[in-house]
């Protein structure tokens, strides 16, 4: 458990809005071990966002609302944290880059301004007064890490000056100054251009194999994960279901609805248009009781709709949650 | 388009619309019922006098020389003469300027410092007990025309209370500074006089939060909701994940892009308060411009009307500008737009 | 079956209204002002105190349970006054959006729809002129050069306040122009007449509406200001902004005579604009 940075058990979050209570979160359980690369799939909407945003604790409560389970950051109790801890933490350990790029930026001030902010602050949490001058010159060296031109124009600039791609890798820049521990990627470059999104996802590669950085790579794209990460999840309608090393995951996919994703995605190899997976995403009003997939497996028995499973250890590092898989 | 060539656009643009209005105002005064000049002398002046006025307004000329005499004066300088005070046009508003742009600038910088106080406070504590005071207040505040304010606030502050005085900029007996800017609260910190500036301060209560009431609640609101909108956006999300103190994400993250509406509306608010004016200077005996326009209006005083409307016209289309450019300035996505024509 | 969609409509609309409950107390508020204007007379506990009535012996009562507002300077209950004082504040309202808006909308919607053309130009600088001054000067200035009453008030408001319309639909119009079902309309041949009123105009109706009723409180503001410096409704006539300031006199030994007209005032123009919010977020998101 000391090996691991992050560690998610049994985290149930519900969210209270008009219509009624959203059981989003159903029982996350998930690790990431120090320098490990992780990468978390899973459908929009199945929750990837809400779990990563209870690890730095950011999630608006209300109408958020955490009932129950716990989730370790470098061993200690996230949930229970004071104020003071939480801020050191986003300071220092851990810091996310935000999905859409545009709206994590605020409009109204220079780009150098907030990186320079969160480098202050950083340092503070890292006990070091740093004066303007080298909070200038942290700010034009990470801008060149993120491959940025002319860096001090840059800073000069505000967010709607520049491009869908320079935002990202602003975005990208301000985790990098803000911790050095874990940082969390929430579907980098998905709004932009594909080619764009290569560029980010390269270099995101190649910053965090230079640094032996923890990371967690969210995406509902499977091809841009598999390069990257040494592990994966994969996520359906707000819990765990499959977990391995990469290769192992994509050449012997064991949950069902892995293996219908899997073969959801068409081949430029041929094999025609592939079907997609019959029925929808659950109604996380009144979900599916038991294991929530089961309305659409093709493999569904009664057990499955009274209990969910829980991980079954299948192999070297390979987990599963499914009755296939292990007896009840 | 850059930013000099937009101010040239919107000054020219400005022009034209001021020539309109100058043709709206001056045949408006000069063709509505009733004789002028005769109202200026009285009904017992003799009908030669009158005649002589009319004259020397050139009343009995066609009225597009009329316009042209007065075209041609004003750009001399000469608004002409008020048929009340007897003095030229020009320099009765030079002399009472001062008095009600000293009201209206104090009583918008108070109202919108306390609006975004009240709005910034009840818009991070949304539905909390204090916002739900805000904003109940507000919506009483914005239904109350400046006069009822005035009447009630006499009332109640003048009289029931005695906090305040209710007549004039200075108690009567009271010595004047030495007039630098005409500006009374300014002048008499120069002079050193703090009794006067606290003399001078306290007429200034009543007035001014009778011009302004109705305009502060409805600062507030927008404020209020400006900050509630900003507050669940992913920015503020962002930098608290960050780890940036809260105190620096409101003070710094969150009031920025807040206030932008609510500077646009305080710049209009100091226009539109110059209408305002007329009726709370009245009420207060304000010796100001907006006392001397309603005395004109209600006399018919032809000169002094035009003379006035025109003032309050240019110092609205360079509000206007004004403000347009500050907002510009304040968020850079309006400044791109601008720049893009 | 259209009477259900309608129906349905009616629903949705209302429940969004009814969500704040301010919103219904607004439409409690204008309806029972409403009411009681129409029927002053039998709501009035004096009616005959109404216009022309001096009784010395009561004048300046303070409130009682005979006169709960009390009485004015010449002995009129001052309740039953502003009961009818209602009727001129509502006329106003009335008079002025339903003259000034008509004429504000069809400009707003020529020059939108001719945008970028010397129509559009010389409509928009008209309506410049008359918004280049604060709307209290305009509207000063026009009354104070006729007759004083309370025809030439609304006639001074009206004058000034049709522009707002104007540049509101303008800006609806020029973005609505360039929707595809108003070049389907054009490239089929469809007569001017008929994309002005018959494509365009229904799509902003929603917003002239939802302006029409926040304007009605403001429309009673500047009104009530007019009549209280002596431009409106003249004595012996209840308009509620003339008692004000006939009250004025008084304070502060008979503060009712101003105050309870003051009062209501305020109470009009606050039914008046919570109603308007509620109509707006009603329309809001259709």
């Amino acid at each position: 458990m000391s090996e691991n940075i992050v560690d998610i058990r049994d985290l149930y979050v519900n969210f209270n809005i008009y219509e009624g209570v959203t059981r989003v979160l159903n029982g996350v359980n998930f690790r990431v071990a120090k320098g490990e690369k992780v990468g978390l799939i899973g459908e929009a909407g199945c929750g990837k966002t809400t779990t990563v945003k209870s690890i730095m604790n950011i999630l608006q409560i209300p109408p958020a609302e955490i009932v129950g389970g716990e989730i370790y950051l470098e061993g200690l109790d996230v949930l229970k944290m004071g104020q003071r801890d939480l801020q050191m933490m986003r300071r220092k350990t851990v810091s996310m880059i935000f999905q859409d790029p545009t709206s994590a930026l605020n409009p109204v001030f220079k780009v150098g301004d907030q990186i320079g902010d969160i480098i202050n602050y950083n340092q503070l949490a890292l006990g070091n007064k740093i004066s303007k001058q080298e909070i200038h010159e942290k700010t034009v060296q990470v801008l060149k890490e993120v491959q940025m031109p002319d860096p001090e124009r840059i800073m000069n600039s505000y967010p709607i000056q520049l491009s869908g791609g320079m935002r990202q890798r602003i975005c990208i820049a301000m985790a990098l100054v803000s911790a050095t521990n874990l940082l969390i990627a929430d579907e980098p470059g998905t709004n932009l251009d594909v080619t764009i999104q290569d560029q980010v996802l390269r270099l995101l590669g190649d910053l965090v194999r230079d640094r032996g950085t923890s990371i967690i790579l969210i995406s509902h794209a499977l091809g841009a994960v598999k390069g990257l990460v040494d592990r994966v999840y994969v996520m359906y309608a707000g819990s765990m279901v499959e977990a391995a090393k990469t290769e192992d995951l994509f050449s012997d996919p064991l949950h069902p609805y892995t293996k219908a994703l899997f073969e959801a995605v068409p081949k430029l190899t041929g094999g025609g248009i592939p079907m997609g997976i019959s029925g929808r995403i659950p109604n996380y009003l009144s979900p599916p009781t038991g294991c929530r997939f089961n309305p659409r497996c093709p493999h569904a028995k009664p057990e499955c709709r009274e209990k969910s499973p829980p991980f079954y250890q299948v192999g070297d590092g390979h987990e599963v949650a499914c009755y296939l898989y292990g007896g009840q | 388009m850059n930013i000099k060539k937009y101010v040239a656009y919107r000054l020219l643009s400005s022009f034209f619309v001021l020539f309109g209005l100058s043709l709206l105002i001056f045949s408006l005064s000069r063709l509505v019922p009733g004789d002028p000049a005769r109202l200026a002398l009285g009904p017992m002046a003799p009908q030669w006098a009158v005649d002589k006025l009319r004259a020397q307004l050139h009343l009995d000329e066609p009225i597009y020389i009329q316009y042209i005499y007065w075209v041609t004066n004003v750009f001399r300088g000469n608004l002409g003469q008020s048929l009340v005070t007897r003095r030229g046009v020009f320099s009765d508003i030079v002399e009472f300027f001062p008095a009600t742009f000293e009201l209206v600038i104090f009583s918008v910088i108070l109202s919108t410092s306390l609006a975004i106080l009240l709005g910034v406070t009840s818009g991070k504590y949304a539905n909390s007990l204090w916002d739900n005071i805000v904003r109940i207040t507000s919506y009483v505040g914005i239904a109350i025309p400046s006069f009822v304010w005035a009447i009630m606030s006499v009332f109640i502050f003048g009289y029931l209370l005695r906090w305040f005085p209710t007549l004039g900029r200075l108690s009567s007996g009271a010595l004047m500074p030495p007039k630098v800017t005409g500006l009374l609260l300014i002048d008499s910190l120069i002079a050193g006089k703090l009794d006067v500036f606290r003399d001078a301060f306290y007429h200034m209560i009543l007035p001014g939060t009778s011009l302004v009431i109705s305009r502060l609640a409805q600062e507030a609101r927008i404020t209020r909701a400006s900050v509630v909108e900003n507050l669940h956006k992913d920015y503020i999300m962002a930098a608290r994940s960050f780890g940036i103190p809260e105190r620096t994400i409101t003070l710094k993250y969150l009031l920025k892009p807040s206030l932008i509406p609510t500077v646009a509306v305080m710049g209009m608010d100091i226009a539109g308060s110059m209408g305002g004016s007329f009726i709370v200077e009245t009420i207060f005996n304000w010796p100001g411009l907006g006392r001397y326009g309603m005395s004109a209006m209600l006399s018919n005083d032809i000169n002094a009307i035009v003379g006035v409307v025109m003032l309050i016209g240019v110092f609205f289309a360079f509000m206007n500008i004004l403000v347009d450019l500050i907002t510009a300035y304040l968020d850079p996505r309006i400044m791109m737009k601008l720049r893009s024509g | 079956m259209n009477t259900e969609l309608m129906k349905e409509r009616w629903k949705r609309n209302w429940y969004k209204f009814s969500a704040n409950p301010l919103s219904i107390l607004g439409l409690a508020v204008v309806l029972a002002i409403i009411l009681i204007a129409i029927f002053a007379d039998f709501f009035a506990p004096y009616p005959e105190h109404a216009f022309v009535f001096v009784d010395f012996k009561n004048a300046k009562k303070p409130p009682s349970w005979q006169n709960l507002c009390g009485t004015d300077m010449a002995g009129r209950d001052i309740l039953s006054r502003i009961f009818f004082g209602f009727r001129y504040s509502l006329v106003m309202a009335v008079s002025v959006l339903s003259v000034a808006t008509p004429p504000g909308v069809l400009l707003g919607l020529i020059a939108g729809y001719m945008r970028d053309t010397w129509v559009d130009t010389i409509v928009m600088r008209v309506a410049d002129v008359f918004l280049s001054v604060p709307s209290m000067v305009l509207a000063l200035a026009v009354c104070s050069m006729l007759e004083p009453t309370l025809y030439n008030a609304m006639l001074a408001v009206t004058v000034m306040w049709w522009p707002w319309y104007t540049r509101l639909v303008y800006g609806a119009a020029s973005s609505i122009k360039n929707e595809y079902f108003v070049q389907a309309a054009e490239v089929t041949g469809a007569s001017t007449f008929h994309i002005l009123f018959g494509e365009i105009f229904p799509n902003c109706l929603s917003t002239i509406f939802t302006k029409m009723t926040l304007d009605v409180g403001w429309v009673i503001l500047i009104g009530s200001t007019l009549s209280f410096v002596g431009l409106g409704a003249q004595p012996p006539t209840p308009d509620l902004g003339t008692m004000v300031s006939d009250g004025s006199k008084y304070i502060p030994a008979q503060w009712w005579i101003s105050l309870f007209p003051a009062l209501f005032i305020v109470i009009i123009i606050l039914g008046f604009n919570l109603l308007g919010d509620g109509v707006r977020d009603m329309l809001a998101g259709d």
